[in-house]
């Protein structure tokens, strides 16, 4: 099986995750799901990435996590956004969205001059 | 929710591994993702590889996951845990500022033991182990001169000037190489009548480079100043004898009656290399034939050298005899005599603290650890009587599952505060008390002298508390705290066994009644020992000198000419002495060339013309009225005059023991003996008539028997002695004598200077200083040791008596007087005494045996002082029980039934 969508670079999977925690307490699978599903399935999120950086952003203490019971009543760790991991999502969040409008931009005037010429 | 999780991993940090949280989760996702995967119809095998195929590398997912995980719960805990140390710490203060009398006896008492322990430790630092306070005092290298005795040992001798130029010049092993000699000069400036004696040391003009230390103000000495009449100051010495110490750059004072003008003054601190010395004048070293009058006399010059970077003292030293050798094949006239050569370290400078010395600070660390142990248990009292109070919140601690490592932290940290506070105080007194040992320790044998401010000087090592002892302070805080903290800390965890049911009620108190009579055996010894050095010293005062002191002053004279006169000024002391014979308020007046126990000694060759055996005896030269003014008896014959001059023949009184000795059942006048140079080659005239015998006399020291003296008249034979002293028996107090001789010379106009004024007691006082120090500081610590076991005693018994209110209570109540509760309490305190003075008596014979070699007068066991020890401890434990005693008979027997 091809790979179908664009690899993801560290960082970015960061705020994929803190926007998919925004919207409430979520455990890994569904954390995974969530992204695969929103993102139209054009990003791929290998699995296994997800959790070390979940550990990672629980050690900075921008989420923070709760043994609780899913769906299925089993146990599963819960992951919800800290206050300050929300302050950090935003930040992040304008920080790419200026990025990719810069890039955008760049991107949008190269392809302009191409026709030009 | 965070401090669940973070609590739920501390449950967990001896237990579960951060491994299984990772395995769960993992294993959690799989699962889902395979039932998904089922759902949508793949085979239960093709699941399970779709979802690893989605999941991607496990293992270094896994091994991501656990790592990340283990460090924070390393931090988390670690936060914890300085929370817990927080948390102990609040109530620790707490707790202490609650029982805030007990807290400050702990702390006080902690304080004085150590603080005197510091003391001492800052002493023998000073004094044996702290190096020289120059730049890397390591690569120093005392080099010392060994020539071969008959009897196959070595001997220190001195450099000449040759062989030290010799050595400096062609050595290869130092970057420099300086040599010095002390000497004793006086002191005055210009218009300045008195004198004053100075420390003075005589150095190469290189001196101070090789120690490496600048001058405060001013310069050190130059190239070439090696015979310049210039001196660099001591600190001590500027800062006593000018408004400013540099003041002194530029000054001009006279040494021996040459003037030298002092260029420099050195930093606080620097005391040249002798502990203890601290010079008060660097003169340059090619000035010794000026300022003493002769080359050799006395002279030691000691070389100290500063070794090249990478050359060790054993190359040094083959260096330097190599050279040796060969300045003795180049010397003039010089035998190779299998000389050698030595490299001492010099990273201390020269040690010249006696073997006494040495035993009296082993003896006084001995007393002070003693005296720490006492504090110590002292301060474990106090605090299981409190913590007999907590015994009950311990035990719901513990029954609620607290761990005991974390129940003991509270009052481990109790302890460690008190100690530091302790400690701190500690400083305070060490700080005092260091400068008292260490006064007591440069007492360099003189007593001080009426107007001049020799006591000042006589501190020659500084006391400020620094880095080094600090560190010891601390130390030794910590180290007692563990000490004091461990007997509550037992008590505390036995504290669990104490059934809940019982409520908070005072448990009987063993483990302090043990250290109460530990403490009570420890001070037997601190005190038979402080009796033990009282009674010696009263012995030694009590042993009879063969004179009286008392009323007698002593005036040291000195001439006060410019010229360089070789002999004593004895003719003018004479006169003098004649001029104050009959004045008011002086009984009588003595002269002589040098005064019993401090001013050293001539010991002269003796034999009778007919026989061959040659012995030795004392020499001193008087003048008339000698014997008069000490009041020492003459038995037979007559006294000396001034008439008793060379040419009439020379006569000599000598002391009853030697007369027994040289004539024995004859009568020893009108014989006649050889005297110093005459016994070898005697000439016609040269024989001593013995015209009188006296009663024998203490010489050199209270505690040595009296030795063979012979007394020659001051005005027949030469003396080696600078000055005469002049003994006058009066009722007035020695300034105003040495006021009304100073008086005199002025209106005879005679050439002479009074040079110091003392008693003659304090003469005596100051050969026993030795006995003298350790008479105070057993005493004082014997004492401390007293004071502390008091208040041990003291505050058992008090919570004895408050523990069994309701038993006295019922006594009372059943017709029990006041005055056998009184009893009863007394009693309690006694026998905790008797018991520990009947463990300490092998300890204090142990340690009275271990000073014998100190003490005068007394058998290695003295049984007075055990009985004198233990019948103070007694009183101090019944001046302890009376004031719990007193409480308890006065109890209302109607209020101490009701107690709990």
């Amino acid at each position: 099986m091809e790979n179908p969508g664009l690899d993801l670079v560290r960082g970015t999977l960061d705020l994929l995750i803190l926007k998919t925690l925004t919207w409430g307490p979520m455990h890994g699978y569904s954390i995974a799901a969530a992204i695969h599903r929103s993102s139209g399935a054009a990003l791929l999120v290998e699995e296994g990435a997800l959790y070390p950086a979940l550990y990672r952003m629980e050690a900075k203490g921008w989420i923070e996590a709760e043994w609780g019971l899913s769906e299925n009543k089993r146990r599963a760790k819960y992951y919800r956004l800290t206050p300050e991991g929300r302050r950090h999502f935003h930040q992040e969040e304008k920080t790419w969205n200026a990025y990719s409008a810069a890039v955008a931009r760049l991107l949008g005037q190269k392809a302009a001059r191409s026709t030009i010429s | 929710m965070k401090r669940e999780a973070a609590w739920r991993r501390y449950l967990r940090f001896w237990g579960p591994s951060a491994e299984d949280d990772v395995d769960d989760e993992f294993r959690f996702h799989l699962e889902t993702r395979i039932q998904e995967l089922r759902a949508h119809g793949l085979s239960a095998e093709a699941a399970r590889r779709e979802a690893l195929r989605q999941f991607g590398p496990v293992a270094a997912a896994r091994a991501e996951c656990v790592a990340i995980s283990r460090n924070r719960e390393r931090r988390v805990s670690w936060i914890d845990y300085l929370n817990g140390w927080a948390g102990d710490l609040r109530y620790a203060v707490r707790v202490l500022r609650r029982a805030k009398a007990s807290t400050a006896a702990a702390i006080l008492i902690l304080a004085v033991g150590i603080g005197a322990t510091t003391a001492l430790f800052t002493v023998v630092d000073r004094v044996l182990y702290r190096p020289l306070p120059v730049p890397r005092p390591s690569e120093l290298a005392l080099v010392s001169h060994w020539s071969p005795s008959p009897n196959g040992t070595h001997l220190g001798v001195t450099f000449t000037d040759a062989g030290y130029a010799w050595l400096r010049d062609h050595n290869a092993v130092f970057t420099g190489l300086a040599a010095e000699t002390i000497f004793n000069a006086r002191e005055r400036r210009a218009h300045e009548k008195i004198e004053r004696p100075a420390r003075a040391v005589m150095v190469s003009e290189n001196f101070f480079d090789v120690l490496g230390v600048r001058p405060l103000a001013g310069r050190g000495l130059a190239r070439g100043e090696d015979r310049a009449h210039v001196a660099v100051a001591g600190y001590r010495f500027a800062a006593r004898r000018y408004e400013e110490p540099a003041d002194a750059v530029g000054k001009t004072v006279y040494l021996n009656d040459l003037t030298f003008t002092i260029v420099g003054v050195m930093p606080p601190g620097f005391y040249g290399t002798q502990k203890g010395y601290d010079p008060d004048l660097y003169v340059p070293l090619g000035c010794t034939q000026e300022l003493i009058g002769a080359t050799d006399l006395g002279v030691y010059l000691r070389p100290i050298g500063r070794l090249r970077p990478g050359v060790d003292r054993a190359r040094a030293e083959s260096n330097l005899q190599i050279l040796w050798k060969q300045f003795e094949a180049t010397g003039p006239a010089s035998d190779p005599k299998g000389d050698r050569i030595s490299c001492d370290s010099g990273a201390r400078g020269y040690d010249t603290t006696g073997e006494q010395r040495r035993r009296s600070l082993g003896l006084l660390g001995g007393i002070v650890v003693l005296l720490l142990l006492i504090a110590c248990a002292n301060v474990a009292c106090l605090l299981i009587a409190r913590g007999a109070a907590r015994q009950h919140e311990t035990a719901i601690r513990l029954s609620l599952g607290g761990g005991r490592l974390r129940i003991l932290r509270q009052p481990a940290v109790e302890s460690l505060i008190l100690a530091l506070a302790g400690g701190a105080g500690a400083l305070l007194v060490a700080h005092g008390a260091a400068g008292l040992l260490l006064a007591g320790f440069h007492w360099d044998k003189r007593p001080i002298a009426y107007g001049l401010h020799l006591s000042a000087a006589g501190i020659a090592v500084e006391t400020a508390v620094d880095g080094r002892v600090l560190a010891f302070a601390v130390g030794l805080s910590i180290a007692s705290a563990v000490l004091f903290g461990l007997a509550p800390a037992v008590q505390l965890l036995r504290g669990g066994r104490v059934p809940l049911h019982r409520g908070p009620s005072l448990a009987p108190f063993a483990p302090g009644k043990v250290l109460v009579v530990l403490e009570v055996a420890l001070s037997l010894v601190l005190v038979a020992g402080a009796a033990v050095f009282v009674r010696s010293f009263q012995n030694l005062l009590a042993v009879p000198t063969g004179f009286v002191a008392e009323h007698v002053s002593v005036v040291r004279l000195v001439r006060n000419t410019d010229d360089e006169a070789p002999t004593p000024p004895a003719r003018e002391a004479a006169l003098l002495a004649d001029s104050l014979r009959g004045a008011r308020g002086v009984e009588a007046a003595g002269l002589s060339n040098l005064l019993m126990f401090n001013d050293g000694y001539t010991l002269m060759s003796l034999r009778l013309p007919v026989a061959q055996q040659i012995t030795s005896a004392h020499v001193v030269s008087i003048g008339r009225g000698y014997f008069e003014t000490l009041r020492i008896a003459l038995i037979a014959g007559r006294d000396l005059t001034e008439r008793d001059a060379a040419p009439l023949g020379r006569v000599a009184v000598i002391t009853e023991s030697l007369a027994h000795k040289l004539f024995p059942g004859q009568i020893p006048l009108g014989k006649h003996i050889l005297l110093g140079r005459a016994v070898r080659d005697p000439k016609p005239g040269d024989e001593t008539e013995v015209v009188g015998v006296v009663k024998d006399t203490k010489f050199t020291s209270v505690a040595q028997p009296a030795p063979d003296v012979v007394y020659i008249p001051l005005l027949q034979g030469e003396t080696h002695s600078a000055g005469i002293v002049l003994e006058i028996r009066s009722p007035l107090d020695p300034p105003a004598v040495g006021a009304m001789a100073a008086a005199r010379i002025r209106a005879a106009h005679l050439p002479l200077a009074v040079q110091s004024v003392t008693a003659l007691a304090d003469e005596i006082g100051a050969s026993l200083a030795d006995d003298s120090i350790r008479m105070q500081a057993s005493s004082l610590f014997g004492g401390l040791a007293l004071a502390l076991i008091a208040s041990g005693i003291y505050g058992l018994i008090a919570y004895s008596v408050a523990r069994r209110t309701r038993e006295i209570g019922i006594r009372m109540a059943v017709g029990s007087r006041p005055s056998a509760i009184v009893g009863l309490v007394v009693r309690e305190s006694l026998g905790l005494v008797a018991v520990g003075v009947a463990l300490g008596i092998p300890g204090a014979v142990a340690v009275m045996r271990a000073v014998s070699g100190m003490v005068f007068g007394l058998p290695p066991v003295d049984y007075p002082s055990l009985a004198i020890a233990a019948a103070l401890l007694a009183v101090a434990g019944l001046a302890a029980s009376a004031g719990p005693a007193w409480r308890a008979a006065h109890l209302d027997p109607m209020k101490a039934l009701r107690v709990q």
